[in-house]
Parts: C-alpha cells; structure tokens; sequence
C-alpha cells in the first residue's frame, strides 16, 4: 500500500531530527531546523483536515453509548425498586393493622 | 396437619419449583456469564478511563514542550507557521473533549454493566421480607391464623420470588443493552483503532508535530551551549520529548491493543448473554490487554 502524504511528512519530520543530531555544522542545523518547522506546519493543516472529519464520528459514538448508559440505569433502579415496594406493603399493612386496632376499640 | 399449614406448604412448593424452573431453563445469568459481564465492564472502564487521561496528559505534554521549544529556538519569523504561541496547537480543549467524551462514555458503559451485574439486591430484599413478615404479625387476625413457622415460611417466599424477578430482569436488561450497543462500542473500537495507531494514527502525529521540532531545539541547544546551566536546559527539553514520544509509541500501542481485543471480547459478550456457545479466551485476552495498559502508564508517569 502507498504511503500517505502525511506518513511521508511525518517520516520527513524524524528523518530531519536525525540529521540535525548528526550534523556538527551550526548553519547547517539551523537550516534543518527552519525546513523541518515548515515540514511541521504542513502536516499540523493535514491533520486539522483529518481530525475535522473524525470528530463527528466520536459525537456519534458517545451519544450511543451514553443512551446505552442511561438505559442500564433505568434498569439498576426498577432492579432496586422491588425491594422498596415490599417494605410500601409493609408499611401499608402496619397502617392498616393500626386502623383495625382503632375500629376494634371504637 | 391443618388447613392453613397445608395451604401454605403448598404454596411454598409450587413458588419454589416456579424459581427452580425459572433458573434452569435461563431465565437468569448463570455465575459464568456473570463472570463474563464483570471482567469485560471492568476491563471497558479501564481502557476509558486511561485513555481519557492519557489524552489530557498528551495536551499537558503538547503545552510544556511547546513552551520549551519557544524558549530555546524562539518565534520562527515564517509567516506560513501561523501562530506559534498557541500552546496547545493540536490538542485543543474542544478536540480533547470530543474525543475524551466518547472514551468517558465507554467507562461508563464498562461501569454501568458491572453495576447491573453486582447483586446489591438481595440484601436489600431480605430486610424488605423480614419487615413485611413483621407487620404481618402485627396484624391482630394474622396473628391469630398464622403460626411464626408459616410468617417464616411467607418471608422465604417473598425472597424467593423477589429474587426471581431480580435476575430475571437483570439477564433482560444486560441481554438487551449489551445487544443494542454492540455497533456503538464496536465503532468506537475501529475509531481508537484507526486515529490510536503508533505509525498512521492523527494522535501519534500530532505528537510528533510538537515533539521531533522541539528534539530538534534541544539538540542545537545542547551542541552549542557552553556552560552546565545551558546544557541543563536543554536536557530538560529532551525530557519533556522523551516522556512524550513514550507515550506515542509505549501507550497509543496498547490503546489500540486493547481496543482491537475490546472489538472481539464485544462479539464474544453478545453470544455469551443470549446462550450461544461462546468461549471465555476473548474477554480474558481483552482484561489482559487493558491491564497491560494501564501497567505501561503507570511506568510512564513514573519515569
């Protein structure tokens, strides 16, 4: 497969960070330094392109997995619920023993 | 034996053989898929949460040595570079919460399965069915008809079918979130894997666009410089750009790791709550890998 204008950039980039580490010549590294800015600069627009068009994706994929989210808790609490609608009846039923000790005493 | 003794113990019998039944015939999980459920949440909420602080460490890093590359070579006098002291050129607030907000909601999801798996009902429904036995009792005609042995025999029940109703709802909810999110954190698997990937991923490269520029100032600032001082600044800078390029080699390679094990332990999970035959190696391959991660980080923020 071919390489990509970016890949190419990029191993421009670390070609030109080896040249510079190997060169003892002062205005040599320094016109490296200057073409590998200008190299950086192209690539930074290419990924600005790149990163555009996948930030949507990422939007897309959290809004799914957030519905996922709140339809588990959804279920967490109807999993919690039958455990608090015992004690409802149970509160029910003390109330309503407490009604039948009033008739009964009436 | 009288009426009500009778009355009762068949109707424990037949709530009883209802719950046998219901768990045999896979009205619930079993403790495998449970098992199943828990590792691979767990493993989802590592591999979100150490990627969501990954990248906000990666704009920290895009920060300080964009500083430092501006202290040792200074502002470029080409106008064709833009603004050069925009510190966090590429990893901006705005991308970072993108990105970041998709690898949060992927924990969550990991959380969120783990919580729906975790019984913290059974205790909660033991207290609801001995509170109910005892205002049974308090009942002055309940009192009279039923003996202690049969208000217990009542609270066994409750729990007994409250419990049933428990899991049976619970595998109907994992079943039917896990199913209905599988493309969700499938996509977002090949999205890690493709912008994650040390050698073609943007992310790699947007490191690289701030870190090989400042390994460069470092270099002539070390070359050139005459006294300990200089030559102490400038490896301060080839630190900032060593702990960087760690990060885009050591942890975007485990990212994507993980995700590509996340994508296979995902399809795996899916057979595993609906009963077809399935096999654990996926979702334990995906566990490793995000522990491998997680490991690797912790190494790097060391170092």
């Amino acid at each position: 497969m071919a390489e990509s204008l970016e890949e190419k950039l990029s191993a421009m980039l670390s070609n030109i960070t080896s040249l510079i580490i190997k060169t003892k010549s002062k205005s040599e590294r320094t016109k490296l330094t200057r073409q590998q800015a200008q190299i950086a600069g192209q690539l930074q627009v290419l990924i600005d392109k790149i990163v555009d068009k996948t930030l949507p994706e990422y939007e897309a994929a959290t809004k799914a997995l957030n519905a996922a989210n709140a339809e588990a808790e959804t279920a967490k609490k109807e999993l919690d619920k039958i455990a608090g609608a015992i004690k409802k009846f149970a509160s029910a039923i003390d109330k309503l023993a407490a009604l039948a000790e009033k008739v009964a005493a009436a | 034996m009288d009426t009500s003794d009778h009355l009762t113990a068949r109707w424990c019998g037949i709530l009883t053989l209802t719950v046998l039944l219901g768990t045999f015939t896979g009205c619930a999980l079993t403790a495998k898929q449970k098992v199943a459920v828990r590792q691979f949440g767990g493993s989802a909420a590592t591999l979100g949460d150490v990627t969501s602080s990954e990248l906000r460490a990666m704009r920290d890093d895009t920060v300080k040595m964009t500083i430092e590359r501006l202290l040792l070579g200074g502002e470029s006098k080409d106008p064709n570079l833009g603004d050069q002291t925009s510190l966090d050129r590429g990893f901006e607030v705005k991308r970072i919460e993108t990105v970041s907000g998709a690898t949060r909601a992927l924990a969550a999801y990991g959380k969120s399965l783990e919580a729906l798996v975790d019984d913290m009902q059974s205790a909660e429904l033991i207290t609801a069915s001995n509170e109910f036995v005892a205002s049974l009792g308090r009942v002055p005609t309940m009192k009279e008809q039923l003996s202690d042995k049969q208000l217990e025999s009542i609270g066994t029940v409750i729990q007994d079918v409250g419990g049933f109703w428990i899991e049976w709802k619970r595998k109907q909810a994992i079943t039917t979130i896990v199913k209905e999110s599988q493309n969700a954190v499938e996509h977002l698997c090949d999205l890690l894997i493709r912008d994650f990937d040390p050698d073609k991923g943007w992310v790699a490269k947007q490191l690289q666009i701030v870190e090989d520029p400042l390994m460069a100032e470092a270099t002539n600032a070390l070359k050139d410089g005459r006294t300990y001082n200089d030559r102490k600044i400038a490896l301060e800078a080839f630190q900032f750009a060593h702990g960087s390029r760690m990060r885009r080699t050591e942890v975007l390679k485990r990212v994507i790791d993980s995700a590509t094990a996340m994508k296979k332990a995902n399809g795996t999970l899916v057979q595993a709550v609906t009963n077809s035959a399935w096999s654990f190696q996926d979702i334990q391959d995906f566990a490793q890998k995000s522990y491998s991660l997680q490991t690797a980080v912790k190494i790097i923020v060391i170092e």
